[in-house]
């Protein structure tokens, strides 16, 4: 019995060696788990969603995986080329989002990201979101709620961050949660990546992220409308990459003392840098009628001499002088300077007769420049802009 | 045998004998550790990768190894190496799992990927010959579930 049963067992390896050769045999549902969800997890969730309709091996694996991507730039699409699908289209994205967490039984989430035009009208939904990222330890969280193709959503419309998710603000309501708090108190432990785009936030939330986030490394945030003040300050901050783009109520910046690599702001005017020995790259964006020269000249003025790139996007701004008082416009030398971009709408340098002369006093002031880049961006509609052109000059 | 010994000697599951340089062999993590460890004695045994997976491993090893050569090359090399059956695709997952090759372990993985990306139930299961298993009501069932309400 003893000499059968090992035979068999020889006949058995035997003929799975010949198997790997045979073409008809499903391989790869046999790999482990562990792995497939590893697979799927190179998908936005729709795709990984689908896959459970392969066989019934493969019917909950998506519901592991550690990446949360709710993509849907495709109904976006639609929605911009038929405007009247956007209610529908809004309530099916919430349906989906909602019934997907349902199922969602990883333990962890190394990436959550919501991509879809959602105003305040969703708050409910979304703070019931954040609450499951959070209590999931997220890593990377971006809720992307830009109103389709447009710059920014009105300021009133927006979605609001709640601030009793991290004990701030009305203690009333934080009591009722105690429980749940306390619960994700911890769990903000992991962030590393935080990107809110058409979210009002406050400066007071944004610093309890950089305190409370040991491994928070970047932070982006457009389009908030409650962003008063922020102060980015302490070397004991992980954060290397900075953006606050498009907040039009910002007070004041305060970067002090820390090790922040690059920074990219619309808050160019009151932008306060002090002690920043890393920031080598800049990306600064004009305000209506200001002169973005001064600006740059003035609050820069300290890191003028360490950066090695310089983004100026004069869109909506001026950048030129008349001809005699460029002449003389003494720009403080950038040293280590070696990429300078410059945005500007393709039509404006048309339109208006903007010319591109406001450049010509950076690159005289960068002796080690190698790279001018000239992006000019289209404008169709009010409000809406498309990917730049690009020309790039290697010097 | 000390662990300063250049070549070692990998045997696999089908009793054949891979005589490697070490600075090309511990590109497997696993392998690595043992000779750190100093656990080498004159064969390590891989009883889970077969001699046509670990012929397959060494080659990509050997050229990802090769001094001056350009990152073109390897990127058509690398093209090349995925473009296979899905059953050595399988095989090659499960070695560089074991092996703990990261580089070989996500590039098999990304291939994998790259197969279904784009393609309805009916073709993946096609590239993979999955069998449906499901009867009709129940495919049915889940694709009510699981819509992505805007199909």
């Amino acid at each position: 019995m003893e000499k059968r049963l090992r035979l068999s067992n020889k006949f058995a390896l035997k003929k799975c060696q010949k198997e790997v050769c045979i073409a008809q045999e499903d391989r790869v549902s046999q790999l482990p788990d562990e792995i497939l969800v590893y697979i799927l997890s190179f998908f936005s969730v729709k795709e990984a969603a689908d896959t459970s309709l392969l066989s019934r091996r493969w019917l909950n694996l998506w519901t592991y995986i550690d990446h949360l991507d709710f993509d849907a730039t495709k109904y976006l699409d639609q929605v911009f080329v038929q405007p009247k699908l956007q209610k529908g289209h809004m309530d099916k994205y919430l349906t989906w989002v909602n019934s997907a967490l349902q199922k969602f039984k990883g333990q962890r989430l190394d990436q959550f990201r919501v991509y879809y035009d959602l105003s305040k009208f969703a708050q409910h939904d979304i703070d019931k979101w954040l609450e499951l990222a959070f209590s999931k330890k997220v890593q990377r969280l971006e809720l992307d709620l830009l109103r389709c193709g447009s710059f920014t959503r009105n300021f009133d419309s927006c979605y609001t961050f709640p601030e009793r998710l991290l004990g701030l603000g009305d203690s009333s309501s934080c009591s009722n949660n105690l429980q749940i708090l306390s619960l994700i108190n911890q769990n903000f432990k992991s962030l590393k990546v935080l990107i809110l785009k058409s979210v009002n936030v406050t400066g007071q939330v944004l610093e309890f992220f950089l305190r409370n986030c040991p491994f928070l490394e970047r932070m982006q945030v457009h389009g908030s409308g409650t962003l008063k003040n922020l102060e980015v300050v302490g070397p004991s901050l992980k954060l290397r990459h900075l953006e606050i783009y498009s907040c039009f109520n910002v007070k004041s910046l305060k970067i002090c003392d820390t090790n922040l690599i690059s920074l990219r702001t619309s808050a160019g005017k009151v932008l306060l840098l002090k002690n920043v020995p890393m920031l080598v790259d800049v990306e600064i964006l004009g305000m209506p009628y200001t002169h973005l020269l001064d600006d740059i000249s003035s609050r820069l003025l300290c890191v003028l001499s360490q950066l090695e790139v310089l983004t100026v996007d004069a869109c909506i701004s001026l950048f030129d002088y008349p001809h005699e008082d460029l002449e003389h416009y003494n720009f403080p030398e950038l040293t280590k300077l070696k990429k300078f971009v410059f945005i500007t709408f393709g039509n404006s340098l048309r339109v208006s007769g903007q010319s591109l002369l406001g450049c010509t006093s950076i690159i005289r002031a960068a002796p080690q420049l190698k790279e001018f880049e000239l992006q000019l961006s289209i404008v169709l509609l009010q409000n809406l802009r498309f990917p730049p052109v690009c020309c790039q000059y290697i010097i | 045998m000390s662990s300063s010994t250049k070549f070692l000697t990998l045997k696999t599951c089908d009793d054949k004998k891979f005589v490697l340089d070490e600075a090309i062999a511990v590109r497997s993590q696993t392998i690595k550790n043992m000779v750190e460890d100093d656990c080498v004695s004159n064969v390590i045994p891989l009883p889970n990768v077969n001699s046509k997976t670990m012929t397959k491993v060494i080659e990509y090893w050997k050229k990802h190894s090769e001094e001056g050569v350009s990152k073109d090359v390897l990127m058509d090399f690398d093209k090349a190496f995925v473009k296979v059956h899905h059953s050595i695709l399988h095989a090659l997952i499960l070695a560089a799992n074991f092996l703990n090759d990261k580089e070989i372990l996500d590039m098999m993985c990304q291939e994998v990927a790259d197969r279904i990306k784009g393609k309805t139930p009916e073709e993946i299961r096609k590239e993979f010959d999955i069998k449906n298993d499901f009867t009709p009501e129940e495919e049915e069932e889940i694709r009510k579930e699981n819509a992505w309400a805007f199909e």
